[in-house]
């Protein structure tokens, strides 16, 4: 496959270093050498295009996103293994280091388009790898900032030079051990898409492409003609691939949307996760006016981001995959300062039922979690999963029993509240396991069951019962569905006031704290997939 | 009653609950529409004899139901395949048209946890209606029942293989996706929900063919490994299935006697299967039959992304799992359903530490729109994972063109492949020297661009990787018999992990 472009080649090479006169001071002469580097990066000219472009330098992208004046570069004097490119490719096309977001430790890296358009060759592969293997044994977050055009030509032409080229295996065997974020700020084929792939968050920047290959490449191949913006423009990934987290119009809300998402997430899976300070968490009391957010008959719809913003501190929910499996809301928040995983129907969205993208969504979820030992909330409205010919085909069977067998798998704190229904495998599958989750909670007016009684009466007994008696049937039916029949065999652990559901959450995660936490190599999820 | 007289009448019930099931006219009416009952197709799979059951006097949790609900709607117990010793269990359709409730569930979970701790294959025939009503209608009822706990949570411990045999919604389907092999015979349905429920719900209106047939699941959704006309036909490739495996993670895979192995020698023959230009279309499965003991191929989801074949074979009678480029299907560029079809063979692979043989002639992925929009990124990278994680052994032969990403996709150089070689007329680079011409110099024409040509032909040689050691040998294709298998001699001595430490052995089935 040929997933790239003809890299352009640098219209103004860097003037050639002349070579050190004896006298000269080392020192000197080392910071002049950087110095150049750093500010003409693969030439003055290109730099200036980019400019008129309206566009940011991978050093600037990178100043912009960590702690002010925190960039300690790594492999600024590298270039191409090629001789005669030497001269012309400073920092052979990736830039990187090591750097600061809120005081933390992280290493960064990015493709730099003034070089040969960021395409991957041998050196910049290798300093990239260098990095990221720096962050996985040292433990802390590793973030990229991806446009290459994609691998080298010519240097990879060969069957000697295509072998040489890094096979990414840092990244790959990763098995989160430290998190990996990915902003895509043009256009990324190859291997900055296959990083993002790979990564636990990606952000795409409204104007960029993420793609394996690009619609030059295309058309060569195969005569079809497609813009960027249909390829791999940030409203395919963020309303029908998926393979994107998050969708932003600029280049500083990546910046914010990663440094958000850190946040949450400890430094490396050997490391809690960051509680934050008492101050900003609100206060822990009962909230008389959560109750009426949420209304008693079941086909009422609501905003359950409604439920979640009362049940949460202040401002800390993080939606991930917003235009996905609406259905259910996934993201981060906090609770009294602790960080957790929020799963939350949403029977604002198709009634709150569960579609393959939702469950892809809590797939991912899951796996982060059970990573990095956050703690899930699940809280239940749930008609059941979509049914119909359109998400049989399109592997609901799949997709549901992969979440299933995530949620079972999952070794992080788990607890779910039923705020209203909970119907069938949803049930299940949003953490109605009892006896096998750390805390299983129901509001006095949660309805649980195998279906919707009118849905029910309906399968039973179609045509064959009148109106009127199938109304009947359905009452008996909904009065068994009541939380007192599951709590009353301690198969559910409490049945909750509504007003209390943070009160009960937050003294939960309290009690959490001083649990016992399987080590890495203990935590089924860890080795799953990211895509 | 003394011990004789509580003997005979044990004897009496079991009697009477073996032939009778959920009634005599439930089987009579299977019987007159040329099905059989779940006993009848348990002994059709295992060994003769061999089935032991339990919980034969198990029955419905609900007392007015006891004396209906012989078995509670599962059948189940131990048996052997080939002398070994599995655990097998189904619906019995006879008994509320084989529903789960609590105590069929608690059947099954049993049987489950006994092949767990036991360390033996587990094969399930499903097909049932799903939960059943009006026991699990409830708060308390469905809170009484966790959906298989264990199959959920067995990290290929054991294997498991499911078949499909009739209407299945909801749990046997569940269990379908659960496992590592999922056979479906012509005529029955896999689905999450019934035609019935999907038109209470929405109106729309299906049959069962068009929503989860053998065709639908075979060519397009890709949610079973094969497809059969006959129950007879699925039995055996269960059979066949397990035969490459082991019985459990922690034992090596058993190689099959020496005789019907077929002789380790040169074969000249195999020289001629692949055409040396790289634009001739062959079939892989014409090599993987030179290459492999004599009738050994056994080729899983054989209809679905069929650039790469994928199945289980032997050589030298060690069991391995095979990946191979197929250049008759789309020239053997790799989609989606490719990569998820290798994807889902690795996980095998490593569960029960099989080595993997890849053959590459790829010309790379397929490109365009509909590919890209399809995920090809992500199934792809999860196909690379897989690859860059797992512990079993792997080995790498290019017979003909590598191109591209597809090169290290394939377990080219730098990923993995405890040995990697070439055919003498193999291509390896970043593109097709045809393309290449054209990127690199695009406005050349003539005896210019025929030395281009010329050029990049030549840089795709496979002595320019193996002149820096990126391979470990070019072989004479005569030879790749024989390479393999001494290969396979040599691996036999390897250290093997644990299977906790195996990393995709917790990952999903699906």
């Amino acid at each position: 496959m040929s997933s790239t472009e003809p890299s352009v080649p640098a219209v103004s090479a860097v003037p050639a270093v002349p070579p050190v006169p004896p006298a000269v001071d080392a020192i000197a002469e080392r910071r002049r050498r950087a110095d150049l580097i750093r500010a003409e990066l693969g030439g003055a000219d290109a730099v200036a295009r980019l400019r008129e472009r309206g566009e940011r330098t991978i050093r600037e992208h990178l100043d912009g996103f960590l702690d002010e004046g925190s960039f300690d570069e790594l492999g600024t004097f590298a270039h191409s293994m090629r001789h005669e490119d030497r001269d012309s490719t400073p920092g052979d096309g990736k830039i990187g280091g090591f750097g600061r977001v809120d005081g933390r430790p992280v290493a960064v890296g990015g493709d730099d388009i003034t070089v040969k358009r960021g395409s991957t060759a041998v050196v910049g592969s290798r300093k990239i790898d260098r990095l990221l293997g720096m962050a996985i044994d040292r433990g802390f977050p590793f973030v990229y900032f991806g446009q290459t055009g994609g691998a080298r030509v010519p240097d990879i032409m060969s069957a000697e030079g295509f072998a040489e080229l890094s096979s990414m295996m840092e990244i790959a065997q990763r098995n989160h051990r430290v998190p990996v974020a990915t902003a895509i700020v043009g256009q990324s084929f190859g291997a900055s898409s296959f990083t993002a792939a790979m990564s636990d968050f990606v952000v795409q920047v409204r104007g960029s492409c993420l793609a394996v290959t690009s619609p030059r490449v295309v058309e060569v191949a195969t005569g079809e003609r497609i813009t960027f913006d249909e390829l791999g423009g940030v409203d395919v990934h963020a309303t029908r691939t998926g393979m994107i987290d998050l969708a932003v119009d600029s280049d500083d809300e990546a910046y914010a949307a990663i440094r958000r998402f850190l946040s949450y997430l400890p430094s490396n899976a050997w490391s809690p996760a960051p509680r934050s300070p008492a101050e900003g968490c609100g206060p822990i009391e009962e909230d008389p006016e959560l109750p009426a957010l949420v209304p008693t008959a079941r086909t009422r719809a609501y905003d359950m981001r409604r439920v979640l913003a009362r049940v949460a501190d202040p401002d800390s929910l993080f939606e991930l995959r917003p235009g996905m499996g609406r259905g259910l809301w996934t993201g981060f928040a906090r609770i009294d300062g602790r960080p957790v995983a929020l799963m939350a129907s949403n029977p604002m969205f198709n009634a709150g039922t569960l579609d393959p993208a939702a469950c892809e969504k809590g797939i991912r979820l899951l796996v982060l979690c059970d990573a990095f030992n956050i703690p899930v909330i699940f809280l239940q409205d749930v008609p059941g999963f979509l049914v119909g010919r359109q998400v049989e085909h399109n592997r609901l069977l799949y997709r549901a029993i992969r979440f299933y067998e995530a949620l079972l798998l999952c070794s992080a704190p788990v607890i779910s509240i039923v705020v209203r229904k909970a119907f069938g495998l949803a049930w299940q599958s949003l953490g109605g396991l009892p006896g096998m989750v750390d805390g299983l909670y129901a509001w006095p007016g949660a309805e649980i069951g195998f279906m919707d009684p009118a849905v029910g009466v309906n399968v039973l007994y179609g045509d064959r019962l009148s109106a009127e008696e199938k109304a009947a049937r359905a009452a008996e039916m909904a009065a068994v569905t009541s939380p007192y029949g599951a709590a009353g065999v301690l198969h559910i652990d409490e049945i909750i006031e509504p007003a209390a559901t943070r009160a009960v959450l937050a003294r939960d995660l309290e009690r959490l704290a001083s649990r016992p936490v399987p080590p890495l190599e203990q935590r089924p999820l860890r080795t799953w997939p990211t895509c | 009653m003394n011990q004789d007289e509580l003997a005979a009448e044990l004897a009496e019930r079991a009697e009477r609950i073996r032939t009778e099931m959920g009634g005599a006219q439930r089987i009579e009416r299977l019987h007159a529409a040329g099905r059989f009952t779940i006993r009848e197709r348990i002994d059709a799979l295992v060994d003769d004899g061999s089935f032991r059951e339990i919980g034969r006097f198990a029955h419905s949790a609900n007392p007015e139901d006891r004396d209906e609900t012989p078995g509670d709607g599962k059948i189940g117990g131990h048996a052997r395949i080939d002398g070994r010793p599995i655990v097998v269990y189904g619906d019995d359709v006879t008994v509320r048209q084989g529903s789960s409730a609590i105590v069929g569930e608690r059947k099954d979970e049993r049987l489950v946890q006994h092949a767990l701790l036991h360390g033996t294959p587990i094969v399930y025939i499903g097909e049932t209606g799903g939960a059943r009503i009006p026991d699990i209608l409830g708060s308390e009822g469905i809170s009484s029942i966790v959906p298989f706990p264990s199959v959920g949570g067995r990290r290929h411990r054991v294997p498991m293989a499911t078949v499909i045999v009739g209407k299945s919604f909801g749990g046997s389907s569940f269990i379908s996706a659960m496992s590592d092999l999922s056979v479906q015979v012509r005529g029955s349905c896999l689905a999450v929900t019934s035609p019935r429920v999907i038109e209470v719900a929405t109106k729309e209106q299906i049959d069962f063919e068009s929503l989860g047939g053998v065709d639908v699941h075979a060519r397009h959704t890709g949610q079973i490994d094969l497809a059969v006309d006959s129950e007879d036909e699925a039995w055996t490739a269960v059979r066949r299935f397990l035969s490459y495996l082991p019985p459990n993670a922690w034992t090596p895979a058993p190689r099959s006697p020496v005789e019907g192995c077929g002789p380790i020698e040169p074969d000249p023959s195999i020289r001629s299967v692949v055409p040396t230009e790289r634009k001739r279309g062959y079939d892989m499965r014409r090599l993987l039959a030179k290459l492999c003991d004599p009738d050994s191929f056994f080729e899983l989801r054989p209809t679905i992304g069929r650039n790469l074949t994928t199945g289980f074979a032997r050589i030298d009678g060690w069991p391995i799992g095979i990946i191979a480029s197929n250049p008759m299907f789309g020239a053997g560029a790799i989609d989606g359903d490719g990569c998820e079809k290798a994807t889902r063979l690795l996980v095998l692979c490593d569960s029960f530490d099989i080595p993997v043989l890849f053959l590459q002639d790829v010309p790379g992925f397929l490109v365009g729109r509909q590919v890209e929009h399809e995920r090809l990124l992500y199934k792809a990278m999860r196909f690379r994972l897989a690859l860059s994680n797992c512990s079993c052994p792997t080995l790498t032969v290019v017979v003909r063109k590598a191109f591209g990403l597809a090169f290290k996709a394939m377990n080219g150089s730098g990923v993995k492949a405890d040995a990697i070689y070439a055919w003498p007329g193999a291509e390896i680079g970043f593109m097709d020297p045809d393309v290449a011409v054209n990127v690199v110099r695009p406005n050349a024409t003539g005896a210019e661009r025929e030395a281009e040509h010329a050029r990049q032909v030549g840089a795709t040689s496979p002595y320019g990787a193996a002149g820096v050691m990126k391979l470990d040998d070019v072989i004479d294709p005569a030879e790749t018999r024989v390479v393999l298998a001494h290969d396979l001699a040599r691996l036999a001595g390897r250290r093997v992990r644990p299977p906790e430490q195996r990393p995709l052995a917790t990952w999903a089935t699906c």
